[in-house]
């Protein structure tokens, strides 16, 4: 396999990076959770470039 | 600030851990062995062809 034309060496990404990576997943649910919770919050909500229109009206009709 | 704004959270981190990840498997897989292989022998051709060095 080449990539450019340079050889491909068999460096180990997963055996070395594996708590990184664990660590980048607990991070991108905590930024999920953070963005949930911020498009809900009474500053967001009404904001007129809010893409979660749609949630809010469900929300609002209960 | 446009960062702040939590519409775009999971947008950015996307983004950042894509751009993260594959900069670092390009450069581990392909780009830094072949500078240590070309430094490496750079060595061995210098002290080898130089008995007293």
């Amino acid at each position: 396999m080449a990539f450019l034309g340079l050889r491909k060496w068999p460096t180990p990404i997963v055996k070395p990076l594996w708590p990184f990576m664990v660590a980048g997943s607990f991070t991108v649910y905590l930024f999920a959770k953070a963005q949930e919770s911020g498009i809900r919050s009474a500053q967001w909500r009404n904001d007129a470039r809010n893409p979660y229109a749609a949630e809010l009206a469900k929300e609002s009709l209960h | 600030m446009p960062q702040l704004i939590p519409f775009f959270f999971l947008n950015q981190i996307v983004i950042t851990f894509v751009i993260l990840f594959s900069v670092i498997y390009i450069l581990s897989k392909y780009v830094l062995p072949s500078s240590l292989l070309t430094q490496v022998l750079r060595t061995y051709i210098t002290k080898l062809s130089k008995k007293n060095v």
